[in-house]
Formats: C-alpha cells, structure tokens, sequence
C-alpha cells in the first residue's frame, strides 16, 4: 500500500517543505509488515517530541483567536488560547512529524493518580491501518484513486488551512463582533472549519493533557472533574458517600438542556459520537432530533 | 487433529477457540483488528498489559475499533429502501470494536441472564403484525449450565440473595454469584430510592468486574471509565483474559491479526467448506483449509461473510436457501432516562452501572397497549446511575448549544459528570424481514470489497414500548431524593434510523424449520456441513438484556457441540 518504501520516519520537515510535497507527508512512513501473528506492539520511543508544526505563525495566531471565540475566556476562566487548543490542533494536524505518530496517547495510566510514571507520554506506534486512516484523516486522499475507494477525502489540513485563510489575515485583530460575523456567515470554508474545529476545542479543553491542550488541567479544574484516577481510583466511601466537597449548581427544572441530559447513557454516547465523527454539523442534527423526540412525546 | 478456524476473536470467537483448544483441536482465529494487550499469549492473563487507559480522546479517535474511513458501513430506513434510497448515511453505524478480544475489551462488562420466557415467545405471546416472532430451537435450561460454566470462568459479581424473585424464577441460578458486589454509586443509589417509592427493586447489577481479586487479577478501582475504555488495572472479566489468552497459552490456537476474511470457499455441490479467504493489510490474498469453521464475526459481519460467499450451490449467500441470512437485524432500542440534582452527585464514581433493575421486563398488555394495535410490549432491564466524561459530555452539549459562552455556561455545571444520574432501559427490538444486512452496491471497504449496507427502523412494537415504559421510567427519575427534574427520551423515536448502540443480533437465526432459519440448533448453517454460526447472529429474537454473557454461553454450548462431534 505504500508509494514508497524504506523511508525513515519524517521528521523536522518545514511547512515549506511539507507544501512542496503538495501539503502531504509520503504514506511511507510504515513499514509493511503484512498479516502478522500476535504479538505486542512495540515500545514507544518518542524521536522528537517537539515535530515541526504543520501552520505558519500567522496561521496560529489567526487560530489562536479562533479556539478563543469557540471557548471563550470570561470571568477569569480560562478560554480555548490558554488551555492550548490551537497548539494541540497544530499537533494533531503535524502527528506525522513524530514517530510514533500523536494519534494515541498510550496506556495504562498517567501520573496523575498515583503512579510515579507517565504512560500517556509514550505515543502508541500505530500500525500500518492506523497509520493509513490516520494519515488520510489528516492528509487527505490527495487525487490517489487507491484511496478514494468511496471517493475522495478531504484532510484536515486542508480544512484548518483553507478556513483560516478565509477569515483572513487580520482575524485575529478584529474586534469580537466582527470575528463572530465572520463565524457566523455563509463561507463554507469558514463553516467547515468550525464544524472540525470545535469539537477539537472540546477535546483539548476538556481532554488528557499529553494531547498538548488542558494545560495546568485548566480544563478539569473548570468542569470540576477530578480528571483521570488510575490506577487509585476511588475508595468505598467515595463511591457510596454524598461528596464532602459537593458544591450547590445553579440549576433550575426550567434549564432547556436537561431535556437532553438522558443522552449520556454510557452506549449510546460512544456511539452517538462514533458517527458524528468529530463534526459538529452532524451531531446538532443527531441531538436536535432527540429534543424533537423528547418534546414531541410530552407536546 | 481436528482443525477449526475461527472467524473473529471477540465474546463468541474466544470461547470457541478456547473450547475447541480444550477438546484437543488445531485453531486458527482470524481477526480484523490487531492485539491491544501486551503479553497476549506470552503468559497468564495476570500479567496482561494493556494499551488503554481513562483517555477518552482515544476512544472519539477510534481506537480498537474498525476506522470508519477504511471500513465504512453504511445504512438507511426501511422507507428509504422502498424509495429506493441506496443509502442515507455511511460511517460508523453500528460498529463494534475490532481487536483481538473483540468488543469485550471495552465493553460495560454488564452480565444478566435472559429470562426463561425469551426462549418461546412466539407459543406463549402469539405472532405480532409485521414481525417475525419465533420460538428459539433452545430453551433456558439449554443454556443454564453454560451460564453458569461462563460465569465462574469469567468472574462475575452479584448477591443472589438481593435479587428479586421473578428474575429468580425466570432465570434460575443454581449457585450464588463468584463474588459480591462492588460498593453502589451515590447516584444510583438515589435512583433506587426513587424506584422503591414506585414499587420497583434495584438490585446489584451482576458484573464481569472484579469485586476482590480473582484469578490473579486484581479488585476493581471504581474510576468509572467502564464503557469505551479498556480497563487499565486488568480488573474486568472478557474474552481475552477469561478465554483467548488461556488457549493459546495451550499451544493449540495461533492468532492471525488485521486479517480481513472475505470469503468462504465451497466444494461444487456446496455441502462442504473447503477454505476460508482473506486479505492482509496489503490486500494480498491468503487461504487456509480446515475441518470445521466458525463465523463469529459479530452480526452485521458475519452476515456480510456469508453473503460474500455466494457461489452457484448458494446463490443468494452461504446457507442462505431460506432467504432468511441477514434479516431480522435486531439492535436494542434504549429509552434514556436521567435524574437532573442541584448538586454533585458524582455519577462517575463507581464501577460502571451499579444497579438493574427489573420491573420493566414485562411482557405487559392492555388496552393502551393493544389500541395501539399491538399483542403486548415487552421493555428489559433498565440500567441504573450512569453519567459521562467531560469530552463525551462537552461533544454532547455542542449539539445543543453550539460554540461560546453559552456551552462554557454549561459546562461550568459539568451536568453531565456531575448532577445527573441516568438510566437506560435497555428495549426489546422485534425481528423483522426487511430490517437486514446486505452489501452495499457502490461502498467498499479498502480492499474493494462491499461494505455492509443496514436497512433499519423500529417496529411499532419498540416505539410504543420507549413512549409507554419511558413515562413510568420518568415518575422514578423525578421520585429521586433532591432530584429537580426528570427527562425522558424514547430514543426509538427520535427516527427511523438505526440506534445507536453496541447491542447487535440477528442476520443468521438458528432454528428447525431450514425453511424459516439459516442455522440449526446445534449453529451449523442448514445445508453445509461444517460451517457453524456461534455469535449474536443466532439470536431468533433479542430480548432486553445486555448480551455478551449469552453470547459467551451460547458460543460454548456451540462449540462443545462440535467437539463432541469430532473425532480427535
């Protein structure tokens, strides 16, 4: 499957250079390895851990100002700049740059519940599926029809790219209702990239720090979520006991989301999730249907 | 020596390799993902490593699942199909994991037993306008000792002693449970007293979770990080530590991972299997021979399999002359519910799901039932006090709210991990002929074959079954102790389409008639001699209960048929 072979991993590649190679990095980083019989993945080695960033800094900064309108800061709380979304997108959209690739954070736990190791800092290597689907997602299938077996797809490079140029250069300085007008608006460049955009937002606010964003767990200590336990986890008491700690919300019966709440059922989520893909569009369909259900039922 | 291979090393696939290893057999299992715990067939399950952890980034990027970019499925209603809709989404529709050890790596780990009452609904309950009831081949005590043999194997906890006496009486137990239960989470413990005012019993949900140590593994830590998450501490029960890990340990089962099999070979007359095809990752193609085969690919897979394997003697798909293989597509139909508390109630605290409860199994009648043109309704278990991580959580709200402020608001609450307690009830779906698997014409998979193509949408039966129980689910909710509102959403009416869910059945009933089923009793597919269907495929009908433990049993029962049958 691969176009070339025995190339070794890319790494240090400057966005010049990653334009010159038409915005894609080789599917050659993989070796073949065939149908293997069981065995352990292998240890990861994180040959650079910094990799070279895939946008420019003008692309940053626009993106930057971007995850700040998606999560914005207020009241002292921390916004989608701070946590180190735009750096984490950057990271996911440069995951090719670094062997293994930032794709998987790896297992079983960190050290932030008790273990004196890390295991989240080793990125798992990916196989060679991973490694395609990855490198598809994020590539794109680029013209090569033996990966547009269902047509072509359209990386998220090429999206993050081409929706921050169409918010232009000057996004960033652009007072908070212009920037949201532009949000707003009709571009469909602009619309994918909020649709891909947000949902990562999410992820790196709210999601394990090794992915580069919930710096300082900024992210956890909003949301008030203890964040990963493993491998203490929580004692009998803590499991059956009212929280010592167990602040007041301020939630009336009257709050519109409730109605959705019910989602958050342990299957459901997960798959709901799986199909939506990571694109907001999608999930809004999928949600705003189970409010069409739920007030239906009781209109 | 008599060889087997197996097709899919998830719940069904393991027991039977391990169960064919025991007997004396040569096992080849296929399997389309790759191996996620290190050490896998190095050593005991005790010292199994794993690659997951509580990440749920992982989890929304499709680790240990098939990438839906690669290995898209692909669905539309029933009314799609009879406008002739090809398609009306493609994705992730319906899949469950693909690794070795199958979905039971990250699976709830929830272990109830069907009800006695499951197994001949059609003679007791009569037909159902538009569905195709059908009494199993087999009955509860078929299955009881295999539950029982799956249960000590596997770890399963629960206190016989707290179950109610019609769970009893329908799925009778002859011993107590390996070991007790974990400690109940603070959440579902409000909802159980909330049940208590209506009359209903919450009780501890029977788990393949370790409560104490056992077999070498460890108690469970209570992280919460159940459903979606490999269990990082090796505290859970399932196919590869319970059943794969131990036979090839035995020297008599090799593992053959990211291999996609495509195809099932036959002599002329059709009678005999004579090799099972796949491909590699590269797309080269491999095939081996073997005295028997098992498909254990997991429903929707292992029709498409059998499909895939038409040849002249099986025109329309292998031991497809009933016409019946890849229909009666079942998916279970949860009604959600969820308590909403001005105050943390820290849902996420415990194992998974704690409690079940019972009072919804039903079947129930009368006349709200049958002016809806209806027999009965039958619901299932319901799921006690559940909640969500915060980037399940935040994704979920984004749909509502969109981006900004208004979702920051919301998840400075953190609702969703911290002031709900929710409930599944986990509804019985009805089989029906035009609910079915068949390959798409124009998607396929990254080696060009056809990709999976679901035609789904509920029965009448499942919609009136999620608006009737989920009105007597909300009373509970709002009856929680604290609790300030209550919501419902009877998720079969949110579309026609498919539910989103991992609780999948159908596509290869097993049955007598080889007129009316695609498989006999004993899972050999009627009219080829050595093929046997041993998962969730087999299931004539799909009652409320969370599956794997069923499908363990059912796939030793199988398996031990075949054993028995060889000649080694």
């Amino acid at each position: 499957m691969s176009e070339e072979s025995g190339a070794g991993p890319v790494r240090g590649l400057t966005r010049r250079e990653l334009l010159q190679r038409g915005g894609l990095l080789a599917v050659a980083v993989f070796t073949p390895l065939g149908c293997r019989e069981s065995s352990a993945p292998a240890v990861a080695i994180p040959l650079d851990p910094e990799g070279a960033p895939f946008l420019d800094e003008a692309e940053l900064r626009s993106l930057r100002a971007l995850v700040d309108r998606l999560i914005p800061p207020d009241d002292g709380a921390v916004g989608g700049a701070e946590v180190g979304c735009a750096e984490a997108i950057d990271a996911l959209l440069s995951a090719f740059s670094v062997n293994p690739p930032r794709i998987y954070a790896g297992g079983p736990w960190s050290d932030r519940g008790g273990s004196s190791v890390n295991h989240f800092e080793q990125f798992i290597p990916l196989d060679d599926y991973e490694a395609l689907a990855w490198r598809l997602r994020i590539e794109g299938s680029a013209g090569r029809p033996q990966y547009e077996f269902n047509g072509p797809i359209v990386g998220l490079q090429q999206i993050y790219r081409e929706g921050l140029a169409a918010l232009g250069e000057n996004f960033a300085d652009l007072p908070f209702p212009a920037q949201e007008l532009l949000l707003r608006g009709s571009d469909p460049a602009v619309q994918a990239l909020v649709d891909v955009a947000f949902p990562h937002c999410l992820q790196f606010m709210y999601g394990a720090p090794e992915y580069g964003g919930n710096r300082d767990l900024a992210g956890w200590k909003f949301t008030g979520f203890d964040g990963d336990v493993q491998p203490r986890g929580y004692t009998a008491d803590e499991v059956e006991q009212r929280s010592a700690e167990a602040r007041a919300a301020e939630v009336t019966a009257a709050a519109p989301w409730i109605a959705l709440v019910p989602l958050a059922a342990p299957e459901t989520l997960h798959a709901l999730l799986a199909q939506s893909d990571g694109r907001l569009g999608a999930l809004t369909q999928q949600v705003q249907a189970a409010l069409r259900a739920a007030g239906a039922r009781h209109g | 020596m008599a060889e087997a291979i197996v097709i899919g090393s998830g719940a069904a696939g393991s027991v039977a390799a391990w169960e064919l290893a025991k007997a004396g057999w040569s096992v080849t299992v296929i399997e389309r993902g790759r191996n996620l715990r290190p050490g896998f067939g190095k050593g005991p399950s005790s010292q199994l490593q794993t690659l997951y952890g509580s990440d749920e980034i992982k989890g929304l990027r499709h680790f240990g699942f098939p990438d839906p970019l690669l290995e898209p499925y692909t669905s539309r209603s029933q009314a799609d199909a009879g406008n002739g809709i090809a398609r009306s989404a493609q994705g992730a529709l319906g899949q469950l994991g693909a690794a070795v050890g199958g979905t039971s790596l990250h699976y709830n780990a929830k272990t109830p037993r069907f009800w006695k009452q499951d197994f001949h609904m059609l003679s007791a309950l009569g037909p159902v306008n538009g569905a195709q009831m059908a009494d199993w081949p087999i009955a509860y005590e078929d299955l009881a000792p295999f539950y029982d043999e799956v249960e000590y194997r596997v770890g399963i906890q629960g206190d016989i002693t707290q179950m109610p006496t019609r769970t009893l009486e329908q799925a009778p137990r002859s011993r107590q449970f390996v070991m007790p239960p974990n400690p109940t989470a603070y959440a579902a413990q409000l909802l159980a007293q909330g049940a208590a005012l209506v009359g209903y019993t919450a009780y501890p949900y029977p788990a393949a979770v370790n409560s104490q140590s056992f077999d070498g593994r460890p108690a469970c830590t209570n992280c919460g990080m159940c459903s979606g998450f490999g269990c990082p501490v090796n505290a859970r029960g399932d196919a590869m530590v319970s059943f794969l890990n131990p036979a090839v340990l035995t020297g008599k089962v090799r593992v053959i991972e990211r291999a996609w099999v495509h195809r099932i070979a036959t002599s002329a007359d059709g009678r005999r299997a004579t090799a099972v095809h796949w491909h590699d990752f590269q797309g080269r193609e491999h095939s081996q021979g073997a005295d028997v085969i098992v498909v254990a690919g997991s429903p929707i897979n292992t029709a498409r399999l059998l499909l895939l394997s038409a040849s002249t003697a099986h025109p329309d798909g292998l031991g497809n002359s009933s016409g019946q293989l890849g229909r009666n597509m079942m998916f279970h139909n949860f009604t959600l519910g969820a308590a909403i508390f001005p105050r943390d109630i820290h849902p996420l605290r415990a194992q998974s799901t704690t409690l079940e409860i019972d009072d919804l199994v039903g079947p129930f009648t009368g006349p709200e039932v049958t002016a809806l043109g209806l027999p009965y309704i039958k619901g299932g278990l319901i799921q006690v006090g559940s909640g969500a991580p915060p980037v399940q959580e935040a994704t979920l709200l984004a749909g509502f709210t969109g981006y900004g402020l208004p979702h920051k608001e919301l998840m400075r609450l953190g609702p969703v991990h911290r002031l709900v307690a929710g409930s599944q009830l986990v509804g019985e779906d009805l089989p029906q002929a035009e609910n079915r698997v068949d390959l798409d014409p124009d998607v396929r998979d990254l080696h060009g074959v056809p990709a999976a193509r679901i035609t789904y949408t509920p029965h009448l039966h499942e919609r009136v079954a999620a608006a009737l129980l989920g009105a007597r689910m909300e009373i509970f909710h709002a009856l929680a102790p604290g609790a300030i509102a209550a919501a419902i959403i009877p998720y079969p009416l949110i579309g026609s389409g498919l539910p989103a869910t991992a609780h999948l059945a159908g596509t290869a009933r097993m049955g007598s008639d080889p007129a009316q089923s695609v498989c006999e009793a004993s899972g050999r597919l009627h009219g080829v001699d050595n093929v046997y269907v041993a998962d969730a495929s087999t299931f004539p009908t799909f009652p409320g209960f969370n599956p794997t433990l069923t499908i363990m049993a059912n796939s030793m029962r199988i398996s031990r048929g075949i054993a028995g049958g060889s000649t080694s």
